[in-house]
């Protein structure tokens, strides 16, 4: 009974943790973009359109107080800077910078 | 004296509004530098009351206006955008003998353009340069009668003439404030034999953020802003055939203290007028307080 419980839990446990694996296909790409011209929650919203807008976009947090975006994009989509300088600019902000997570994709 | 008297007060209220927060906002009386994103549309609604009831003539006139403009604005570019005004108007005088002459409905129609010339992100702050021009077209009824004969063109509820409109809006904002300033010439031309006098507007918008306090490290936030506008304009006097009229023109400056709320697609504000100077020539009637309400959402 002990040995049968005891396979039952083993077998619930490996299930749970290959569910919370995500597949490699899934993994994301995170970038930090620091953004000039960025102070105010209205003006802001312009920001999260346009990087909407590029393919492969997942996610985005803006931080107003530090003029940065925190942005994830589904593994393998490839995104560019130039992508990203675009929808900052159509935003009306100016791009002061782009830090990868992890490797940068490349061009 | 009295001007004196207030002038001061607002001075005060300047002081104050200089301590440092943080003040990210927009103006509610006057324009602003900011010119919207690519492709984004701003819908903006306002409830507008302006009470006149201080007449030197003796009459004792009373004069109501309530308006509500609404407002398109698109951007075709970050820095090009397109603004179209639909003004709804109710103008209402009663005179001492009880009689009421007015008029309601659509007025003139204004469109403008705006563009963006200068931009200057700096450490902690940005500051915005735009060039405005545009039409007032005459589509509010400018010949409306009522049993005592055609209503005054101040009654009117449109000029009959195509006017031409210029001028320069700019935005200082910082972590601390937001400075806006505006400046606008407003060339009326003359129809029906009549020509209001050319206006000279001119704004000033100071803003702060007043909750929350302090700004999280992290994220996007709500907020709430305490602002006080000064609002004035210079008007010519008006012409009849090519005469000038008496009882027309002169200087008139608001101060505005106001409330906004601002979340990242809606802000809701409210503005109360009160007038610090009046220099009108003649027997004008003079204002005695001005009220806003106000909603902008953009998409």
């Amino acid at each position: 009974m002990k040995v049968k419980l005891a396979i039952v839990l083993i077998g619930l446990s490996i299930l749970f943790c290959l569910a919370s694996v995500s597949p490699a296909g899934e993994k994301e790409e995170r970038v930090i973009i620091k953004v000039e011209g960025l102070y105010c929650p209205f003006c802001a919203y312009g920001l999260e359109k346009h990087i909407k807008k590029i393919k492969g976009f997942k996610s985005i947090q803006i931080n107003i107080k530090e003029g940065t975006a925190e942005i994830a994009f589904k593994s393998g989509t490839r995104v560019s800077k130039a992508s990203i300088l675009e929808a900052v600019e159509n935003a009306g902000f100016e791009l002061d910078g782009v830090t990868w997570i992890g490797k940068e994709p490349e061009k | 004296m009295k001007s004196i008297h207030l002038l001061s007060i607002s001075a005060c209220i300047l002081f104050i509004l200089f301590t440092p927060f943080t003040a990210q906002s927009l103006p509610i009386n006057s324009d602003l530098g900011l010119t919207p994103h690519k492709g984004e549309f701003i819908f903006r609604i306002q409830g507008r009351y302006l009470t006149k009831t201080d007449d030197p003539s003796g009459q004792n006139r009373k004069v109501d206006v309530y308006s509500v403009p609404v407002v398109g604005v698109y951007g075709f570019t970050s820095k090009l955008s397109l603004l179209v005004k639909l003004p709804f108007l109710v103008k209402e005088m009663k005179t001492g003998s009880g009689q009421i002459r007015g008029d309601e409905g659509l007025g003139d129609i204004s469109v403008f353009g705006k563009y963006r010339i200068h931009t200057l992100n700096f450490k902690g702050g940005t500051s915005r340069l735009s060039l405005v021009a545009g039409l007032k077209l005459p589509t509010g009824d400018d010949n409306e009668r009522d049993s005592s004969g055609l209503l005054p063109p101040g009654l009117q509820l449109g000029s009959g003439s195509v006017d031409f409109i210029a001028g320069a809006a700019h935005t200082l904002q910082t972590l601390d404030y937001e400075v806006d300033t505006d400046l606008r010439y407003i060339f009326n031309n003359e129809a029906n034999r009549f020509e209001f006098g050319d206006v000279f507007r001119y704004n000033l918008s100071f803003q702060k953020r007043i909750f929350p306090f302090t700004l999280p490290d992290k994220g996007m936030y709500d907020q709430f802003n305490a602002l006080v506008e000064f609002n004035g304009f210079f008007q010519e006097k008006n012409k009849l055939l090519g005469i000038d009229q008496p009882n027309s023109g002169g200087h008139t400056l608001f101060i505005s203290p106001g409330l906004q709320y601002v979340t990242k697609r809606i802000v809701f504000e409210t503005s109360f007028q009160y007038p610090i100077v009046q220099d009108l020539n003649g027997t004008q009637l003079e204002t005695d307080y001005g009220f806003v309400l106000s909603l902008r959402v953009q998409f």
